[in-house]
């Protein structure tokens, strides 16, 4: 006898997800049309508010972009990094508003990496072509590329999924480590123990485990980003 | 008796004893997983370290020194996670 009953509740990443992209995409959305109503002969740049924000964002990344990547890639890459960039800040700092960060879900942190290896196979393909994919697979010794060539593959695969699992390792782990502070202060009684464990989240756990993390895994997957695109659009 | 012994040590991994000796071993396992914190420890001790000494040699550049130093720290962290996911399998996914 088949079961067809299926839970329809969601695991608490999926739902931190859900809020974090519903919040960009209605924030981008009202940004954008305000922005189109702008008349770049009369208005000036907006200092205040969340246009101001917008500008702020945009310009830094476009410039990094720029920086590292190269003026031609600006219109490819520079909106997949703000994406990026603006999906992984917000859900990471979601503990702080009572939410679970998204990565701490194993689907969705590897979700991450397919997008990352989409990413990074689309440029090697893009910019290298075939014919300089087949050779960078095949590495400098022509003689000894039946042994490389399985390597690479496999080195084009993890660089992807160990950078998903880092962002599920670092931001599970801080999850975890708060749980087990919750845990052991709640034996201590209701007025103790909630002071004890207001002081240490408070001051310690939320500001080293939330913001600092989070904000440095943000940081690192997004430069990672960068690199291995730089390394994969190269011809050499 | 070493025969016992023997035939003890394979009933235990044969899963033949009772639920608490795989609990046992998985956590024992959980605890050897994660002493890859020890290498970890120390690589990420030595990249900052040696950030350290190169801002101290050129004060300038401390922040392209810190944002290669986070990254590098972060590439390190990577056989550290994995050995957390081992544990954290071993642990709860048992």
């Amino acid at each position: 006898m088949l079961n067809f009953s299926f839970d329809w509740s969601l695991p608490s990443g999926a739902i931190t997800s859900i809020v974090v992209v519903l919040f960009l995409s209605i924030f981008f959305i009202a940004v954008g049309a305000s922005f189109s109503k702008l008349d770049p002969e009369k208005d000036d740049v907006p200092t205040k508010g969340a246009k101001f924000l917008a500008v702020l964002l945009v310009d830094s990344i476009n410039k990094f972009v720029v920086n590292n990547l190269g003026e031609d890639k600006l219109k490819t890459y520079s909106p997949y990094l703000i994406g990026i960039a603006s999906f992984l800040t917000l859900s990471n700092l979601a503990s702080l508003f009572g939410l679970n960060p998204s990565v701490t879900n194993m689907a969705i942190a590897l979700s991450m990496s397919v997008l990352a290896f989409t990413m990074f196979q689309y440029t090697s393909f893009r910019y290298q072509k075939l014919k300089g994919k087949i050779k960078d697979l095949m590495g400098p010794v022509k003689a000894i590329s039946p042994i490389i060539i399985p390597i690479n593959i496999i080195g084009d695969i993890e660089t992807p999924f160990a950078m998903g699992l880092r962002l599920f390792g670092n931001l599970f782990s801080s999850v975890l480590f708060s749980a087990v502070i919750f845990g052991a202060t709640e034996g201590l009684g209701t007025v103790v123990g909630a002071t004890i464990s207001t002081i240490i989240t408070a001051g310690i756990l939320h500001p080293i485990f939330d913001i600092a993390f989070g904000l440095i895994q943000m940081y690192v997957y997004f430069m990672l980003t960068t690199m291995f695109i730089k390394r994969n659009a190269s011809i050499d | 008796m070493l025969v016992n012994l023997l035939s003890n040590v394979v009933n235990i991994l044969a899963g033949d004893y009772n639920d608490s000796f795989s609990a046992a071993f998985a956590y024992l396992g959980a605890g050897i997983a994660v002493l890859t914190g020890i290498g970890q420890g120390l690589g990420q001790g030595y990249a900052a370290g040696k950030a350290v000494e190169a801002i101290a040699r050129q004060p300038e550049a401390s922040g392209k020194i810190m944002s290669t130093m986070l990254i590098g720290q972060a590439v390190a962290e990577t056989t550290g996670l994995y050995a957390l996911l081992v544990a954290v399998l071993l642990i709860f996914a048992r």
